[in-house]
């Protein structure tokens, strides 16, 4: 395309021509070594103002992650600005691009055939388009559809045909040049201080920021000193420490020394929390911003943590809100969204169980062992929906096993055993062999409802006060003639069954344990095995609480009940020897029990 | 203070009608010596400059230079108000960020219209050196774009030493259109080489509007190079516009 007048569009004097020079070459090679020296070429280049828009665009972004805006650009949009741009008409665009598959190259096409010159070409700067595609990202409202039509328009009117195919490629999502984070330090570590040996370095600020064009502005501007002194900030996430995974728990405490903090493991959603005063931001474990979908956490959060500027990370899971049991991550999913929170709080309450501490009122705790940060962290929370993850601190595999099977039965996924020795620090972004998962390698799902007894009942609290919260229920064993517990169910109950049990329940209350009744727990009522219930779950497990098949499919262990709910049904008909037998209990968790992968 | 009286007020609006079709939004520039207001259409392909001295209008105020932010579609409906015979005052209220059009004809109507905060870039003119100009009639010119849309969307512009021709091919036919020497459309020609160059007429189109406002009009162009238009103001002022060629067909 020719013209006639010439200056620069854009201030700082990158061209963007150079920008899509290297992405021309980065597609032509599969080579990593290749790769990095394009980059450490690149990044020579880049004036330090915008090398830390030119590291978002190397990939194919114009933010961190966690900054929540986005391009957006929808196909349908895209066309319509190249259609403007350059005179052709939205069905010539939309069949060209059935032809190419790519829209940028269909841009391409159209620029190169575009034959109505412009008054003045304005070669394209790194810093104009990235600030056409920041305005991009962030109009919103009304009218904004039309508005990033034109943006993007205006981009393509000024583009010669090779970065109108870049150009448009970004703006809908489709630059993938495949350029690793690892790659990216490793150039800027060539290109800033001559040597890849100082990656770890960068690293280290990365891991502390999750924000590459941070980094690179860092050591651009600062070199290795400025590096050295990047510290942790409130508001900008850091990368999760991840965990390494055994079989055995005998095999994890050789791995650990010995000893081993165990916590349980939730099957929740992983949760960064940055508290900043009353400002609270959420991030995930990959560290997207999920603030907005859960309001109610950050109030728990702002009423509950006893510090002003706090990094903590714990498991956001459903839970019940009658009984504050653990409700399956499925649940969670409903939580999922941008519209009706408020309905979604309401019919999906969760509950946040702390595991970390990473920084306190200016503190950095991350280079601090594990015990200082557990401590840290329960001396600022006061538990209520906000809890602390449970654990126990031991090196007795027998102790681990019934741990696991107690987390297991109530809900949660394993444990995670983590190391207690002077140097457990938490390891942003690296998964290593200071915290490892224990998890089931099996389970047995539960595919048909059973009836059980009850057999005694917890008080309730809160909505449930002076009713029950969950009951206890029983299997009966014929060879012994005994009932022994399965699980305490409290799910599944209208609110005119709870106002009933206790009436219902009211003629067979004892003040003691049956004596036909096999119970490891202490409810707070007993009652004479009588009335029968229909009741469901997810699965059985073993269980170091409930005696149901005590000792048979394996030692100092019974079988439960994981997720039970009553299934409404009142098994009046069925006397409490008729309802489900331990013997059947067995058989159902053998013929189910299935290896995890 | 800005204040200006225009004692026809369709003289602006067709003024208004010109600067519309090239942009919606656009400052108008308002200094002691007169108004004017430069912008460019979204794609780059054309661009406006217009002036109206102090002089041409019959009152004028103005002893600072301010910037009159615009949405032209605005202005353009209430010029359609005016009626033939009304005058214009235009008043810029400061303190409300306000632009008063007031009508005066039988009655007196007076429209205020919100100033707008336009961040526009400064633009230069195109420096082209032109090899051909000629001076035709605002009609001629109006005349001979219609007639070349009969068959295409784009014509040919060609400025010899003796003509101007205007030639359209589509793909069912020709249209030439001629003005020599002898012809009373063409008042003036003068051309170093012969130039010639091919223009979008949808452009053309919308910059012969304001040929209603004025009686001449002076073309000037070189081979493959922007167009310049400038349509003289009978009262003084112009309005020019540089309209970027197409490359013709492969």
């Amino acid at each position: 395309m020719m013209s006639v007048g010439n200056d620069t569009l854009g201030g700082s004097n990158l061209k963007y021509i150079k920008l899509v020079e290297f992405y021309e070459k980065i597609e032509q090679t599969t080579k990593r070594l290749a790769m990095t020296d394009y980059l450490v070429r690149l990044f020579k280049e880049t004036p330090k103002e915008i090398i830390d828009k030119v590291v978002y665009l190397t990939q194919g972004k114009i933010y961190p992650d966690f900054i929540e805006l986005e391009l957006g650009i929808a196909e349908k949009m895209a066309i319509r600005a190249i259609a403007n741009a350059t005179g052709a008409t939205t069905k010539d665009v939309e069949e060209d691009f059935k032809k190419t598959g790519d829209l940028g190259l269909t841009a391409e096409n159209f620029i190169k055939r575009k034959r109505q010159l412009t008054l003045f070409t304005k070669p394209l700067t790194v810093d104009y388009v990235y600030s056409v595609f920041d305005k991009i990202a962030k109009a919103t409202g009304e009218g904004s559809q039309d508005l990033k039509i034109r943006l993007l328009s205006g981009l393509l009117t000024n583009a010669q045909p090779k970065e109108g195919k870049y150009i448009v490629r970004t703006v809908t999502g489709r630059l993938r040049l495949g350029i690793a984070d690892m790659t990216i330090l490793d150039a800027l570590a060539m290109a800033f201080t001559g040597s890849k040996e100082n990656r770890p370095l960068l690293e280290r600020a990365y891991n502390l920021c999750s924000d590459l064009g941070e980094v690179a502005k860092a050591i651009a501007e600062g070199g290795l000193e400025g590096i050295k002194q990047f510290k942790i900030r409130v508001g900008r996430p850091i990368r999760p420490m991840l965990a390494q995974r055994l079989a055995t728990p005998e095999e994890i405490l050789e791995k650990l020394g010995g000893k081993a903090a165990c916590e349980w493991k939730f099957d929740g959603e992983r949760v960064q929390i940055h508290k900043d005063g009353s400002q609270v931001q959420l991030f995930s474990r990959r560290l997207e911003n999920i603030t907005e979908q859960y309001p109610d956490v950050q109030e728990y959060v702002r009423e509950h943590i006893k510090a002003n500027e706090v990094i903590i990370e714990g498991e956001i899971v459903a839970i019940d809100p009658e009984t504050e049991e653990l409700r399956p991550f499925q649940e969670l999913m409903h939580r999922r969204r941008k519209y009706e929170i408020e309905k979604a709080i309401e019919m999906y309450p969760v509950n946040v169980y702390l595991f970390d501490l990473l920084y306190v009122d200016g503190e950095d705790y991350t280079t601090k062992p594990y015990t200082e940060r557990r401590k840290r962290l329960k001396e600022i929370v006061e538990e209520n929906h906000i809890k602390i993850a449970p654990a126990i601190v031991t090196s007795d595999v027998k102790e681990i096993e019934k741990f696991f099977e107690e987390a297991i039965e109530n809900g949660c996924e394993g444990l995670m055993l983590k190391s207690v020795k002077p140097d457990s620090i938490y390891q942003a972004g690296a998964r290593g062999w200071l915290w490892i998962k224990l998890k089931r390698s099996y389970q047995s799902k539960m595919v048909e409802p059973i009836d059980v007894v009850i057999v005694g009942a917890f008080a309730g609290k809160g909505k449930r006060a002076g009713t029950y919260g969950a009951l206890l229920a029983a299997v009966y064993n014929k060879e012994k003639d005994v009932f022994e517990t399965i699980c305490k169910v409290g799910s599944g109950f209208t609110d005119e069954d709870l106002e009933n049990l206790p009436k219902i329940l009211e003629e067979y209350k004892i003040d003691h344990c049956h004596p036909r009744v096999i119970s490891k727990l202490e409810p707070d009522f007993w009652f004479v095995p009588a009335k029968v219930i229909e009741i469901i779950g997810d699965e059985l497990t073993l269980s170091p609480v409930h005696t149901c098949a005590w000792g048979i499919v394996k030692e100092e262990a019974g079988i439960a009940v994981r997720f039970p709910r009553f299934t409404g049904r009142w098994r009046d008909d069925k006397a409490p020897e008729d309802a489900t037998s331990t013997q059947e209990i067995i058989d159902m968790y053998r013929a189910q029990l299935k290896t995890i992968t | 203070m800005f204040r200006a009286l225009l004692s026809d007020a369709r003289t602006w609006t067709y003024i208004v009608d010109a600067l519309s079709t090239l942009v919606d939004e656009a400052n108008f520039v308002a200094k002691p010596d007169g108004l004017s207001m430069r912008a460019m259409d979204p794609s780059h392909v054309a661009m406006v400059d217009f002036v109206l001295p102090s002089d041409a209008f019959d009152e004028y105020e103005c002893d600072q230079e301010t910037l009159l932010g615009v949405n032209l579609d605005e202005m353009k409906k209430i010029m359609r108000r005016a009626r033939s015979g009304d005058t214009l005052e235009m008043i810029y209220e400061e303190a409300e960020k306000r632009l008063k059009l007031r009508l005066r004809g039988k009655t007196v109507r007076t429209f205020s219209i919100h100033l707008l905060d336009i961040t526009a870039e400064e633009l230069p003119e195109p420096s082209v050196e032109f090899k051909a100009f000629a001076i035709i009639t605002a009609d001629a010119l109006q005349e001979a774009v219609k007639d070349a849309a009969v068959t295409s969307d784009h014509v040919k512009i060609v400025i010899q030493p003796d003509k101007v021709t205007f030639r359209a091919m589509g793909d069912l036919g020709e249209v030439v259109v001629e003005m020599g020497k002898d012809s009373e459309a063409l008042l003036d020609i003068q051309a170093s080489e012969e130039s010639a160059a091919t223009y979008t007429l949808n452009y053309l189109a919308d910059m012969i509007k304001v040929a209603k406002a004025a009686d001449t009009v002076k073309l000037q162009l070189s081979t493959d190079m922007p167009l310049r238009i400038d349509f003289n103001l009978p009262g003084g002022g112009r309005v020019s516009y540089f309209l970027a060629p197409r490359i013709e067909g492969e």
